[in-house]
């Protein structure tokens, strides 16, 4: 097997653990988006205007790239919209944590339940970053639907 | 690339339609934009300090030296409660206004506060005073050992 190969069979449990991760964090998000909301507005980034924009849209990207990326469908662009997001999220995260506030993730749930952000989950984000531009780089689309559309490209 | 970036556009346009066609159909639908600010509450350092214990010992010994505030509610005041303490009932719900403690203030002149009363609510009323700026107030630290200065029956 070349090294192109065994990378390509490495990002396939990656795959499905990010995928599953975006697919949890969407569903959780259409189920409460008042309070999803709520949490983009703690953050204090964006403008007022764009937080029920944003809270109604994320989660479906979220929930059909996570989808995607499970079923092996359109791998390489859902694993780059999936890095995308996952910028955007450490870069807020960030910006969060050097101001100091003391607030709910709003990863995977909104308001009580939700984790209270730290360096951890800085450090937990950047993990998936990296594993999302694992999988855009080296994911060839052997194993999944890519495969079956003709889009399987052997190193 | 083109082709690339043109696919991941379209999972984006795919992921909006459906989040859109979803918030519509919902009964209580997420307004595209937020009408008023949302409230955030977030922790903050504590900054109010609290005001300090007396011993009742010290009170009875130098009685000219304070003004005794019974923090009780008018009829207990009434029913009866320490020679020459003034009646300020409190609810710990909402701070003391400007115009009690300008009142409390011109009272008590050169005098410090003593809080009697509920020992809970004697205390709670000596902090929101402190933190106030009204430095010299106390309240006992033998809670309802107050009722041992002498005792009268209020007009």
């Amino acid at each position: 097997m070349t090294a192109a190969g065994a990378f390509a069979l490495v990002s396939v449990p990656l795959r499905l653990y990010l995928g599953g991760v975006f697919v949890v964090a969407g569903y959780a998000k259409i189920l409460e988006p008042f309070d999803f909301a709520l949490s983009v507005a703690t953050y204090q980034i964006l403008p007022l205007s764009l937080i029920n924009l944003f809270a109604i849209l994320l989660p479906w990207l979220e929930l059909f790239t996570g989808a995607f990326l499970i079923v092996g469908l359109l791998t390489k662009e859902n694993a780059f919209l999936i890095s995308v997001m996952m910028v955007m999220f450490t870069v807020a995260l960030g910006i969060a944590l050097g101001k100091g506030l003391q607030i709910n993730c709003g990863c995977f749930a909104s308001g009580e339940a939700a984790a209270e952000i730290s360096y951890r989950t800085l450090l937990r984000d950047l993990v998936w970053l990296a594993m999302g531009l694992f999988v855009w780089k080296y994911d060839d689309g052997r194993f999944g639907v890519d495969r079956f559309l003709g889009r399987h490209r052997h190193a | 690339m083109k082709s690339f970036l043109f696919r991941s556009l379209g999972i984006v346009g795919f992921s909006f339609v459906v989040a859109f066609a979803v918030n519509a159909t919902r009964t209580t639908p997420l307004a595209w934009a937020a009408d008023s600010d949302y409230e955030i509450y977030d922790d903050c350092d504590e900054t109010t300090e609290t005001a300090e214990p007396i011993a009742i010992a010290e009170v009875l010994e130098h009685p000219d030296y304070y003004l005794l505030v019974d923090a009780r509610e008018p009829d207990a005041f009434a029913a009866g409660s320490a020679a020459g303490a003034v009646n300020l009932p409190y609810d710990p719900l909402f701070s003391v206004g400007q115009e009690e403690i300008d009142e409390l203030r011109s009272q008590a002149g050169d005098r410090g506060l003593v809080i009697i009363g509920d020992p809970e609510t004697a205390k709670l009323l000596a902090d929101d005073l402190f933190s106030q700026g009204m430095t010299f107030v106390n309240y006992l630290e033998e809670g309802d050992e107050w009722t041992k200065l002498v005792v009268k029956e209020t007009e």
